[in-house]
């Protein structure tokens, strides 16, 4: 029992840590400034627009809290991570009790919780800006912002994935491409589909795997239903929840039983 | 009591995964006993670090045994009372110095304010009050190793393992490592080390372990060494004139010239040595230093390294 309580605080002990390093990385304190600067001037466009400025402010600042919080998440995951193992700085650290997989857990729960407070101040600009138009913030606007924190859980997962058993620039490439590709699966279940139709199996086959290997992005956005003042159900929100708390967790205990089996560190 | 036992260590890794698997420990085997000060002496890429990860845990060997305190690195309990200084190690940059510590202070289950309080310690022993608030990626190499160190000790451990301890420290800093490491030896403290400095190994070990090309050469204690090589004299002397030179040439056996008009003269047998240094000093030749022994390290690397060198050619002729 006290192992186990030992263990829950050296994870919380390594993800408030991870907090602090991200905070002092200076690419990150730069390209968040970066998005203040684009928010507002994004925010001055939608006040140019007459009668949509609600919609234009909402659309844009989602969609670049969104494209952010994605770079944000990738970019420091392989920065912390990878450059550790690297170093031989991670050998010391592992030595300090906490198992293997709580390791990775730390770092997880750290990386995610700084890229979401990042993903928030970059949404506090947005709504902060609509209030000032005297405009009010709808309520799915809220689901949608939740649904982000879910897939910035994703993105994270999948990039450590990477990052436990790859170098640096190999991870980093390899978990932009999923994250790229994950905003497309319906197409590549669509080619799946009209290869079956077609009676080619194999093209069918390899459409499906990726369909199913690839985390459906696309599923966790409610951006266009928000901007475009379409309802969000509350089914809606806690299946696209579940599916992307489910498919973070599968990756997060992929890497853990990667990083515990590696033979050498 | 045996704190650290490797009984028939190989491990075979490949530097790149298209390049065949080379053998980086053939058959290490070694015990280190409690409060003792163990020297790992060998070139580089003699299999000193892989030792040291397979001692850690942090690497498996192919085939071996390692036990450390009694038990294994899987345990919990024992890796707690483990301290570990990697080679060259480089630090989170992010964090300052003080962060780290106290970061590593809490990892090892020290409360908060003990952890304030070991960091405080550390910091000051290790002189670094003056850089706790930087970033560690504005450290210099001896202050990254001087934290490193602090970092090793941070949770008192029994067992201390340092992998190339004094590589970029001033002269200060190695003289305090080599202090600390005596200190530590007095309160029971068993200690791990490698090095290239052969001097440094000769002011603390209490034994030594030769490796080269992942093979435990030679093992024992320094006290052996030198009784082996007992007769070994070295004689600094103001540079001989050429009448003096010729006169004595046969009592030593080599000379080397050195900077600033000195020489140093080699006896390989003490008696000749002490006629040697009676004769020079009636000549009135001005003697600035005498060793006995010195050199006995030096020559059993070179020799060993010769020996597996030869051995290495015999195989592949």
């Amino acid at each position: 029992m006290v192992l186990i309580t030992d263990t829950i605080k050296q994870i919380f002990v390594l993800g408030r840590f991870t907090i602090l390093e991200v905070v002092r990385e200076r690419f990150a304190l730069i390209l968040l400034l970066l998005v203040v600067v684009m928010s507002v001037l994004s925010l001055l466009a939608g006040s140019l627009s007459m009668g949509e400025e609600r919609r234009i402010m909402v659309d844009s600042g989602l969609a670049l809290s969104n494209l952010v919080s994605r770079v944000l998440a990738i970019l420091l995951t392989v920065a912390i991570l990878c450059s550790e193992l690297r170093r031989d700085s991670v050998q010391v650290l592992l030595l300090r009790s906490p198992p293997r997989w709580a390791y990775v857990l730390g770092r997880f729960l750290g990386i995610w919780c700084a890229v979401g407070i990042a993903m928030l101040m970059m949404i506090s600009v947005t709504v902060v800006a609509i209030e000032l138009l005297g405009e009010s913030v709808p309520r799915a606007f809220w689901s949608c912002v939740w649904l982000n924190i879910v897939e910035i859980a994703v993105v994270v997962a999948i990039v450590l994935f990477f990052s436990v058993q790859l170098p640096k620039i190999i991870a980093g490439m390899s978990s932009a491409v999923i994250v790229f590709a994950g905003s497309f699966v319906d197409d590549f279940q669509n080619l799946a589909n009209r290869a079956a139709q077609n009676g080619e199996v194999l093209y069918s086959y390899v459409g499906n795997l990726i369909y199913y290997g690839l985390p459906d992005l696309m599923a966790l956005s409610l951006r266009h239903q928000v901007a475009t003042a379409v309802d969000v159900s509350a089914q809606q929100v806690v299946d696209a929840t579940l599916y992307g708390l489910s498919y973070a967790v599968t990756a997060l205990v992929a890497s853990m039983w990667i990083f515990s089996s590696r033979k050498s560190i | 009591m045996i704190t650290v036992e490797l009984r028939d260590v190989y491990h075979r890794a490949r530097a790149d995964f298209w390049r065949p698997a080379r053998r980086i420990l053939n058959g290490v085997s070694l015990s280190v006993e409690e409060g003792e000060i163990y020297g790992f002496l060998g070139p580089n890429g003699a299999g000193k670090t892989t030792t040291f990860r397979c001692i850690t845990g942090l690497l498996t060997p192919t085939s071996g045994r390692v036990v450390v305190l009694g038990g294994t690195m899987k345990d919990p309990g024992v890796r707690g009372r483990v301290g570990f200084m990697p080679e060259g190690g480089a630090y989170g940059g992010n964090l300052t110095g003080q962060d780290l510590l106290h970061y590593h202070a809490i990892l090892s289950g020290l409360s908060a304010v003990e952890a304030r309080r070991v960091t405080a310690e550390l910091v000051e022993q290790f002189g670094l009050k003056n850089h706790s608030a930087s970033r560690i990626a504005n450290y210099s190499k001896g202050l990254v190793q001087r934290l490193g160190l602090a970092l090793a000790l941070i949770s008192d451990p029994d067992l201390l393992l340092l992998d190339e301890p004094m590589s970029g420290l001033d002269p200060v800093g190695r003289r305090m490592v080599l202090d600390l490491m005596m200190v530590l030896r007095s309160k029971g403290k068993t200690i791990i080390f490698s090095t290239h400095i052969l001097s440094d190994i000769e002011t603390v070990c209490d034994r030594v372990g030769v490796l080269v090309e992942g093979r435990l050469c030679w093992e024992g204690h320094l006290q052996e060494l030198y009784e082996d090589q007992v007769g070994t004299m070295e004689i600094t002397v103001k540079t001989l004139s050429s009448e003096i030179n010729d006169r004595f040439e046969s009592l030593f056996d080599r000379s080397d010239t050195l900077a600033q008009g000195r020489q140093r003269l080699f006896v390989r047998d003490v008696k000749a040595g002490n006629n040697l240094l009676v004769e020079l000093l009636e000549h009135g030749v001005t003697v600035f230093d005498v060793q006995t022994g010195r050199g006995a390290l030096e020559n059993l690397l070179t020799n060993k390294l010769v020996e597996t060198k030869s051995g290495f050619d015999h195989r592949h002729h």
